[in-house]
């Protein structure tokens, strides 16, 4: 098996692979999709919400705010061993968003997110994602909390956008462009990770099902 | 009514996109020019910018009137 980047400019890469099986590729693939955590707002307290929107109209669309993840830090909620509903400081980066509008109508951007705890690489991945406006006398105030989760769970953790060309030869093209959570080399390096943990797992517990079967001529 | 943060086809995310696009928009560029320009190059995703009518505007001017129209009754 051959792996080339054949481009990478920090938002897309686009791999060539010689000698990887279809059904390998794809599985790295749908990885890449389904697997790979990232951090993005997975509970919202709403303080004060007279705006227009209602509030959960309001948690969707911030939940839709792609974060850059900190994978070297943080670990899965359902893999921490805190064991706190609320999260801990590995499983969990809390915001809070205050805005109100007073004389004028005030667009509220994801720029206006503050974060309370954590470390410093978690933010929004732009701060110019607009997320309601208020005219004057309307407020929110609202405390958000960042988790990592992955894209089976909900769309919204989905790294990018992950798709598999044929080439001549029987190789073929891994394109991966990222949303901004991960920059898009990690990314396909994680999906071979946890792939590669997977086959390990599947073939001890397969070892461990057949046993001496298994080792029959 | 806001424009949306992600595109519904694809996911990617567009909305921080948004005031660029309509000011560049504004300043009277062709919008096909513009989402060039912005990298947005999927057509699901370009067809959420030319397609999207920002309706909250109007919520928002009906919510002011109808302050002042409370405060008025409630001073008389």
């Amino acid at each position: 098996m051959e792996a080339r980047v054949l481009r990478d400019d920090g938002k897309s890469i686009e791999l060539e692979l010689k000698g990887v099986p279809l059904s390998i590729a794809n599985a790295i693939r749908r990885h890449l999709i389904n697997e790979v955590p990232t951090m993005a707002v997975e509970e919202v307290m709403v303080i004060e919400n007279s705006s227009s929107v209602y509030n959960e109209v309001l948690a969707h669309r911030i939940s839709l705010i792609p974060f850059k993840t900190d994978l070297d830090n943080f670990v899965l909620p359902e893999e921490c061993d805190c064991g706190n509903r609320l999260g801990c400081d590995r499983c969990v980066v809390r915001f809070s968003l205050r805005a109100k509008a007073v004389s004028e109508v005030v667009t509220v951007y994801s720029r206006d997110l503050v974060r309370e705890t954590g470390t410093e690489v978690v933010e929004p991945v732009s701060g110019d994602f607009p997320i309601v406006k208020l005219a004057p006398g309307q407020a929110i105030e609202m405390e958000l909390y960042v988790r990592l989760g992955t894209g089976k769970k909900h769309a919204k953790w989905i790294p990018g956008i992950a798709t598999l060309y044929d080439g001549p030869d029987g190789s073929r093209t891994l394109y991966f462009e990222s949303f901004g959570f991960l920059p898009p080399a990690r990314a396909v390096l994680e999906a071979a990770k946890i792939f590669e943990k997977r086959t390990g797992e599947l073939e001890r517990v397969l070892m461990e099902a057949l046993g001496d079967a298994g080792k029959e001529a | 009514m806001l424009f949306p943060i992600r595109c519904f086809s694809c996911g990617a995310p567009i909305g921080h996109l948004w005031d660029r696009y309509r000011q560049m928009v504004e300043s009277g560029r062709r919008p096909g020019e513009v989402l060039d320009e912005l990298g947005v190059k999927r057509y699901c995703c370009r067809r959420m910018f030319i397609t999207h009518v920002e309706y909250i505007d109007e919520l928002l001017e009906f919510h002011m009137q109808r302050v002042q129209q409370l405060r008025k009754s409630g001073e008389r």
